[in-house]
């Protein structure tokens, strides 16, 4: 019943519609669509298969629809627009239907509406798009589309013209006039008569009587059976399953053609858009956000409890530029200009070290030009700021003057030499060598003049002079004081002298001692290398050795010699023992060239020996290595000498530095001191006094004091104390030796203006 | 400078007085002066007053003091004020008016005494000791030292006929010797000497004899002190001739060997000079920086000052005989006055030496003046009352070695140029 | 094995722990150089000096620390999402989708450094005192052409010009400007603000070049920093005024480049506050008709009349309730130029005497509309000219350079002007910042400034003899070793007199004594002559050795240092030297 019903609405509502041809397309489809949509409900399936059986066809324009959508927005908007309206279109038609049918059909309506808003739900798009197709379908193969419509009046109640004369406007606007009706009789004479009366249907909008065809009555029966409007529909088609896995389809997805819904701009999405537009219209919704307004405010509120500083490590702030000076001014004064030729001179120094700033001269405010550089320096003050390295450093103000460290004065330290009184004249060459004789009675000296001479040291007198054919590289008296014997070293040859200086009984000793008619006989290693023979000449000794001596030193006791040849291994150095007559090379092997050696003054049997870099100390009794290496670190040693004490040493070196070791602190120097700006030639301790001096090649010797104290942990204190001058330098060559008078604090230095002077306190 | 050349912007009002008498005597009047004077200026002044044939040379003293430099420096230094009338006082200046020619030596001229007014001794390095009537004139040649002789010293001068000569030398011994000065000298007697005296162990370096007394006493290297007997007779230790034979020119004479009486050790080095002033007092100046005075008869020391430097002379004299003057390894002579109590600081300090002060000698009469000689060639003269020397004499050519005053108004000096030299006619009032 | 060997297990110690090289940090921070820069200029991180430097010596070094303070900084987020958003605008750009590219750049992310300048500067003296750069840095770019080459917008500039006038208002307002230094460079002032020296230099008012050796994108970046932390700054200071930040400008006297004298009267108006208000009219009255317009255009803007307005009585009013926190040297300044009315001709400096003569008490117009005063206003007591020879002269006024102004507030008093006047060439205009005493050099017109000051002070406060008394006592203490050398000489040289005093007794008593005449004597004078010399040489000699003596006895460290210093104070002197020496030539040549 019900379905009758609605098929009746469907068909009335058809039939209005193939009668009035209203613009659109798609207004004309949706009419059977809703029909259908009622009509076939039952079976949503076939109808599916149904649209897409029938989709075909008009594929090619929904494309189009579909790309347009996706891409601009007003098109979208416009489509929109009258999806919109005939969405209302289609509302008022529900509304006849409504108004046609009773509530529930109405209420279902209403469902499918709300549903198509808020969700997408497959099978109300499906039903909906299913009646637009097959529309689509009867649109093709219906006729009359092609016929103008004749009346005009469009779509308004037809009882409006009941009472005119005719029933509305041709296209040209002539009235339609109505028929007039025939009576009853006719009419019904006429259907009586006419077989196909049964067919006609009277169309009151047209005011004509339409004929069904047969292929129409079809239709129409079949509807009225409830099956397909169409004949060749078959409902029970065989399934065809699109997404099947038996054929060789490797991906998981369907094959299925792209839906249509893809196509079609969707309605909520469109409502959205369109709630935004209003709002956009209303002005509700900005688009270009406002310039906000860079807000400042009180940053610095409170100081208090601001241990930001304290997180980050310690912060160094940024050096404050240096303030102008006067020579920055517009208007200096004048002798801030530098003078034509210093601007030349500035052009020809060198990119780095030309002055920054050239200062120039402006007679007024108003004719200074712009600083070229100013941007510049702000740029490198820029980079100063964060590219250099901050460091804080310890500005010290101070006077130059206070980092001297406070001597003790001179005065307190005195007597120490410092001028000179007594000169020894008589050497006509250099003077290379000198020695003190033990009583300070009397010095000794040996030049290059090939002379060895014995001077008073009270008066200056040359008591005695020998002359020698070869140059005197050393001479050295015996410590002992009643033993005036004088050591010279010349070439390759060692003479031992003797001075007469000594009492009578003193004399028979020495010369008894001296005269060796019994040539020793060595052991044949050293035999190679010394050999001794009786002086006649001299009354002496003469000791010949295989190469040139540079050094000979006394043992304390004074019956030791050692001498210092220019030769490395063990050879290099041999000691001499006067009362037996005998020579023994070191039970060592020394590296480098021996340049001095020492014998200790207190302990017995140690021995130093100074090649060109270090110090090494041996002890003779235990036949091994060194017991100690000093480190000096020098280029090249020159000269060495011992405290009395016996646990410092000085060294000069030949770079014109001065190293004081303490044996017994560390094999370290414990001072250094650069005095000379030329090599050193000696360096001698006093015996008594706490003096010691070096003297140079640069004719200059300096005096030092040098206090050794008795406790270990207190250092030795040194004090530079004079510089004495007054040596001429000859050919290059300064002071060549200097020694301390025994027991006067007085210096004697060998000049290579072949002078010998004291300097007395 | 002449006087009146100067502007005589300020004057002084003085008063020149003298204890000279005539001819050197001016009234006594009040002059005024231009204040700029120097002493030249005054004495030309006084000069003037005197019209002395030919012009004496004066010496100027306010209130004790000798006038130096301009006269109003000199008042402005003493703070005199120049209003009232000053008193000046003058004397001759004390200047050697004379230099006899050099006696020439064969060596350095090592030492001198002239404390005899009739002759002239000298040491010499070639080891003999010579015996000078004047310049000039070498009366007797002592030989037999074997070493340079060291110092020389005239034993007891007072008797008429002979003196003795005692000499120390290198050689570690000393020498009497006894030469007589009556017979005319016409040429050089050589003498040996009748009495050696050995026991030092270094060379001797200064030997002194006693007054009014027949010992001597040497020092020497060997730190010690020795004194020793001069008379043949009471030295025990005798060798075989005890007579004593007189002949100067004789060959073989005897001598004796003697002992040291007694030895004053205590210097701890080269003692250098000794003096024996009085009766039993030595005063001994060494290396070791001390001068000390030895009590002869206990051989204590009784006094030991110590001067910073190495000393080589001193001497003994002055006012009452009592200031030691003392020179050695520095230009300064040193006077110090024993007397005072506490300090050991020198009184005065003449430092106008440029080198070691070789010898020094006070004047016999005067209690002012002495004299110093140095290595830098010059004999100095001096006053206690000025720190100027009254005159320097440089005639030496090297170094002196010794010099001495002789017959109160002259200096002998000998030095390094082997020359005994002779400056006179000093007048020490 | 090498010395900085550590076993496998072991973690890194000292140096090598502490330091990281720039691209070590670069890599931790996972930032490109320019950002890094960008990180480092905003947050302050500066490299550090490592005693040891593990990586070699040509490297940067930044500590650790630093680089972890950077790691937790949000702004280092916010830069990365920059990053990308700029990427995206570009990518944008390279589609020509021009709309979309400008939608974007209108919605880019923004960053805030407020929070940045709290933590630099957790005090507002802290903030003073960096500001020196700040200001420099804003006033040279304030006069800077805008170009788009550099990315330098008209925006930024006429924002940097803002902030510059607006300090500059504050200071010439509290009258806290110290000192003024026309130099070639530009113009430096100092002010002291809440105790803290600030120098700044501002260019001349012409336009600067753009020199291509500069990085611009450092310089904007700092720039940046530099724009936030004056704005802050100028909000607290004007803040402390009870002044509304920011403030509004009488927009006509802005768009006569006055807009410094706006913001001034603006800052005057509203310091002042409500309790003046009544007075407008009274003050008002008082004007000369000129100025009515101006008048009554600030009677609109509820704006008062300049605080340096004669014999206003809220001048007194206002006084009275500042002395008690005014420092007398802030006096001082304030009434330098009190009683004073300048006014400045086409060609002067405008900007610059704006600032400083209000700063200093003094009435300022200036040629042009918008001034408060027209030329021919008859009180008017200084006119600054800077051309050769003025038009018509007003006798009334004193017609001088603009130099005089600025020696005068130099010298807190009010110079003789007969040097400044029209058409001379003034005398030389000296730095402030120096101390001649230390500087070893005082030239001569300092001098007599500083006689004039002493005169000054002597009629205003007597303190007899301030100037004197104070000077001498350094150059004492410097010349006390000198003083002993020369005692040294002194003696040395007395020594040589005598000697040669003796000697020439002795010549004297020998000639005598031979009875020759006095003729020779020149003859030892002259050997005198020849021997003058020698004790100075000695004592030379002398103080050499000293110096050698206690040279060795220093250590080698010490020694260097004394050597360096010495170096320094050489160097120095040669300076002082040199210029002496000009001077000498330059008297030379005028004599």
């Amino acid at each position: 019943m019900t379905a009758k019903k609605s098929e009746a609405a469907a068909e009335e509502d058809k039939i209005i519609d193939t009668k009035r041809k209203s613009g659109s397309v798609k207004s004309q489809k949706q009419k059977p669509a809703a029909k259908e949509a009622k009509s076939v409900e039952k079976e949503v399936k076939s109808l599916k298969e149904e649209d897409l059986l029938l989709e075909s066809g008009t594929d090619s324009e929904y494309d189009g629809d579909g790309d347009s959508l996706s891409l601009n927005s007003d098109d979208f908007d416009s489509d929109f627009y009258d999806s919109e309206d005939d969405g209302s279109q289609r509302e008022t038609e529900n509304g006849d239907e409504v108004h046609g049918h009773d509530g529930s059909d109405g209420n279902v309506d209403d469902d499918d509406e709300s549903e198509q808003v808020d969700s997408e739900n497959g099978e109300e798009d499906g039903s909906e798009e299913g009646f637009e197709q097959d529309e689509a379908v009867e649109e093709s193969d219906s006729s009359e589309d092609e016929v103008a419509p004749r009346n005009t009046i469009g779509d308004v109640p037809i009882k409006w013209y009941d009472d005119e004369k005719h029933i509305g406007y041709d296209i040209t606007g002539k009235k339609i006039t109505k028929k007039e009706k025939q009576d009853k009789l006719d009419s019904f004479l006429a259907t009586m008569d006419d077989s196909k009366n049964w067919r006609k249907i009277y169309d009151d909008y047209n005011d004509e009587e339409v004929e069904l065809t047969k292929e129409e009555s079809k239709l129409i029966r079949r509807m009225l059976k409830g099956e397909a409007p169409h004949a060749d529909f078959d409902p029970y088609a065989p399934y065809v399953d699109w997404f099947d896995w038996k054929k060789e389809s490797i991906h998981p997805l369907s094959g299925a053609p792209e839906p249509k819904r893809r196509f079609i701009p969707s309605k909520w999405e469109a409502k959205k858009v369109v709630k935004y537009v209003r709002a956009i219209r209303n002005g509700t919704i900005k688009f270009d956000k406002p310039e906000e307004e860079p807000n400042y405010y009180l940053l610095w509120g409170d100081d208090s409890a601001s241990d930001l500083r304290g997180k980050n490590l310690n912060f160094v702030p940024p050096p404050k530029v240096k303030l102008p000076g006067h020579e920055e001014s517009y208007n200096p004064s004048p002798e801030f200009i530098p003078t034509a030729e210093e601007k030349a001179a500035y052009e020809l120094m060198y990119e780095e070290d030309r002055p920054k700033f050239i200062p120039k001269m402006y007679t007024s405010l108003r004719s200074i030009p712009a600083y070229e550089n100013a941007l510049k320096e702000s740029f490198e003050r820029c980079l100063d700021l964060y590219l250099c390295p901050r460091v804080r450093k310890k500005r010290i103000n101070i006077d130059p003057e206070s980092l001297k460290p406070k001597l003790p004065s001179r005065k307190d330290l005195r007597p120490y030499p410092n001028s000179c009184y007594l000169e020894y004249r008589g050497h006509t060459g250099p003077v290379t060598s000198l020695s003190t004789e033990r009583s300070g009675q009397w010095i000794a000296s040996g030049s290059m003049d090939k002379s060895v001479r014995i001077w008073e040291v009270e008066t200056g007198r040359c008591l005695k002079v020998w002359e020698f054919d070869e140059v005197v590289t050393c001479v050295a008296w015996n410590p002992l004081s009643d033993f005036s014997i004088l050591a010279v070293a010349m070439g390759r040859d060692l003479v031992l002298l003797n001075t007469e200086l000594g009492t009578d009984e003193e004399q028979k000793k020495i010369e008894d001692l001296l005269n060796v008619k019994d040539l020793p006989e060595l052991v044949p290693s050293v035999a190679k290398i010394v050999t001794w023979r009786q002086d006649e000449k001299h009354g002496g000794v003469k000791i010949t050795h295989f190469k040139t001596i540079t050094y000979i030193d006394w043992h304390s006791k004074g019956d030791y010699l050692s001498t210092v040849m220019a030769s490395g291994e063990t050879r290099g150095v041999v000691v001499h023992q006067l009362t037996k007559r005998d020579t023994q090379k070191l039970p060592l092997k020394i590296r480098g060239l021996p340049v001095r050696t020492l014998f200790h003054p207190t302990q017995r049997g140690i021995f130093l020996i100074a090649t060109k870099k270090n110090i090494r100390v041996y002890d003779l009794r235990k036949r091994e290595g060194p017991i100690k290496k000093l480190e000096t670190g020098l280029r090249e040693i020159s000269s060495m000498a011992i405290h009395p004490g016996g646990d410092n040493l000085i060294v000069g070196s030949k770079e014109g530095k001065m190293c004081w070791f303490d044996l017994d602190l560390s094999s370290r120097p414990y001072k250094t001191l650069k005095n000379h700006p030329k090599d050193i030639t000696n360096v001698a301790f006093h015996r008594s006094y706490p003096l010691f001096a070096s003297c140079s090649e640069d004719s200059t010797a300096y005096v030092f004091h040098g206090k050794v104290f008795n406790d270990m942990n207190e250092n030795p204190l040194i004090v530079p104390l004079e510089i004495l001058r007054g040596h001429s330098s000859s050919k290059g060559q300064g002071v060549l030796d200097c020694k301390f008078h025994p027991r006067q604090p007085w210096l004697f230095t060998a000049g290579a203006d072949s002078i010998i002077k004291l300097y007395c306190h | 400078m002449d006087v009146e050349g100067e502007d005589a912007s300020k004057v002084v009002h003085v008063k020149f007085v003298t204890k000279l008498d005539s001819p050197f005597k001016v009234p006594v009047t009040s002059v005024v002066i231009p204040s700029n004077l120097t002493r030249l200026g005054l004495s030309s002044i006084v000069n003037s007053l005197l019209t002395l044939e030919n012009p004496e040379p004066f010496d100027f003293l306010i209130d004790g003091e000798l006038i130096r430099m301009s006269l109003e420096e000199f008042l402005q230094a003493k703070g005199i004020s120049a209003e009232r009338t000053l008193e000046i006082e003058y004397i001759r200046a004390v200047a050697p008016r004379r230099e006899e020619k050099p006696s020439l030596h064969d060596d350095w001229v090592s030492a001198v005494d002239g404390s005899s007014h009739r002759l002239i001794l000298t040491g010499c390095y070639d080891g003999l000791g010579r015996v000078w009537s004047s310049a000039g004139y070498c009366t007797h040649i002592l030989e037999g030292h074997s070493g340079a002789i060291s110092s020389v010293a005239l034993v007891n001068t007072e008797d008429a006929g002979s003196v003795t000569v005692a000499t120390a030398s290198k050689d570690r011994s000393l020498r009497l010797f006894k030469v007589d000065t009556d017979e005319p000298v016409d040429s050089t007697t050589k003498v040996g000497a009748y009495k050696i005296l050995r026991g030092h162990k270094a060379a001797v370096q200064s030997v002194a004899a006693q007054k009014y007394g027949s010992m001597v006493c040497s020092s020497s290297w060997d730190c010690t002190i020795n004194l020793w007997n001069t008379d043949q007779s009471t030295s025990e230790g005798d060798s075989v001739s005890t007579k004593k034979r007189k002949g100067n020119n004789q060959a073989a004479e005897s001598q004796t060997e003697a002992e040291a009486e007694s030895t004053f050790v205590g210097h701890t080095q080269c003692v250098s000079s000794v003096v024996w002033p009085e009766h039993d007092v030595i005063y001994s100046a060494s290396w070791d920086h001390s001068v000390r005075r030895w009590d002869v008869d206990t051989g204590k020391e009784t006094l030991n000052l110590y001067s910073g430097k190495a000393l080589n002379t001193l001497d003994v004299g002055g006012e009452g005989s009592a200031l030691v003057a003392a020179g050695g390894s520095d230009p300064v002579l040193r006077v110090w006055d024993p007397r005072k109590p506490g300090t050991s600081a020198p009184v005065f300090q003449f430092s106008s030496h440029a080198s070691w002060i070789s010898a020094c000698k006070w004047h016999k009469s005067s209690w002012y003046h002495l004299l110093s000689a140095s290595y830098d060639g010059k004999i100095m003269l001096w006053d206690l009352r000025t720190a100027w020397p009254l005159s320097i004499i440089d005639t030496h050519k090297d170094k002196v070695l010794s010099a001495d005053w002789w017959k109160g108004d002259s200096v002998v000096s000998g030095g390094a140029d082997s020359n005994l030299r002779i400056s006179s006619g000093i007048s020490i009032s | 094995m090498p010395k900085h060997y550590r076993p496998a297990g072991k973690k890194k110690e000292g140096n090598a722990a502490r330091y990281m090289t720039r691209s070590q940090a670069l890599k931790s921070l996972q930032v490109n150089l320019n950002l890094f820069r960008r990180l480092c200029i905003v947050k302050g991180i500066f490299p550090r000096e490592p005693k040891k430097k593990v990586k070699g010596n040509h490297h940067t070094y930044y500590h650790v620390k630093d680089i972890a303070f950077l790691q937790h900084e949000p702004l280092l987020e916010k830069f990365r999402e920059i990053k990308t958003y700029q990427k995206k605008v570009l990518k944008a750009k390279s589609k020509k989708n021009e709309e979309l590219a400008r939608l974007l750049l209108t919605r880019q992310p923004t960053y805030k450094l407020d929070r940045l300048i709290r933590e630099r500067y957790p005090t507002f003296p802290d903030a003073l005192r960096d500001l020196d750069d700040c200001l420099t840095m804003v006033h040279l770019f304030a006069v800077l052409p805008a170009s788009d080459r550099e990315k330098l917008e008209v925006k930024r500039v006429h924002n940097c010009r803002r902030l510059s006038h607006e300090w500059q208002a504050y200071v010439s307002r509290t009258h806290s400007l110290r000192k003024v230094f026309v130099s070639v460079k530009g113009i430096y002032y100092q002010a002291e603000v809440e105790g803290q020296k600030i120098t700044w230099l501002t260019p001349h008012a012409i336009q600067q070049v753009f020199t291509n050796d500069v990085d611009f994108s450092v310089l904007l970046t700092f720039l940046e920093f530099y724009e936030t932390l004056l704005a802050f700054t100028n909000f607290k200071l004007y803040h402390s005024l009870n002044v509304k930040y920011p403030p509004i400008l009488d927009s006509r006297l802005e768009a006569l480049a006055a807009d410094l004298y706006a913001l001034s009267r603006y800052i005057d108006a509203s310091s002042r506050g409500m309790t003046v208000e009544p007075k407008v009219d009274s003050s008002s009255s008082s004007q000369s008709n000129d100025r009515e317009e101006s008048e009554l255009r600030l009677a609109q803007l509820q704006h008062q009349l300049p605080s340096s307005e004669p014999g206003a009585l809220m001048h007194l009013v206002a006084d009275n309730n500042e002395e008690v926190e005014e420092d007398e040297e802030t006096r001082a300044c304030k009434s330098l130029f009190k009683d004073l009315k300048f006014f400045l001709s086409r060609e002067v400096p405008r900007e610059s005497l704006l600032f400083v003569l209000p700063a200093f008490g003094g009435m300022v117009s200036w040629e042009g509309e918008g001034a408060p005063f027209k030329e021919d206003d008859e009180c008017i007591t200084h006119h600054i000219i800077d051309k050769p020879s003025a038009g018509h002269m007003y006798l009334s006024r004193e017609y001088v350079q603009p130099q005089w102004i600025y020696d005068s507030v130099n010298a807190r008093i009010i110079l003789p002007t007969e040097k400044y006047l029209v058409g001379r060439i003034p005398p030389p205009h000296l730095s402030p910042f120096v101390d001649n005493e230390a500087e070893g050099y005082v030239p001569d017109y300092a001098e007599t400034i500083k006689r004039l000051q002493a005169a000054a002070r002597n009629e205003v406060l007597p303190l007899p003899g301030v100037g004197a008394g104070d000077l001498e006592d350094p150059q004492n203490l410097l010349y006390a070793g000198v003083m002993s050398r020369t005692e040294e000489a002194e003696a040395a040289r007395n020594k040589k007199k005598m000697a040669t005093l003796e000697k020439q007794y002795h010549e004297e008593l020998k000639m005598e004594i031979t009875g020759t005449s006095a003729d020779d004597l020149p003859v030892e004078e002259e050997g005198e002559e020849g021997e003058e010399e020698d004790p100075e040489a000695a004592i030379k000699q002398v103080a050499n050795d000293e110096d050698t003596r206690s040279k060795l006895s220093m250590s080698n460290k010490k020694r260097k240092l004394y050597e360096a210093m010495k170096m320094g104070l050489e160097k120095k002197n040669e300076g002082v030297k040199l210029i002496e020496e000009r001077k000498r030539k330059l008297k030379k040549a005028q004599q």
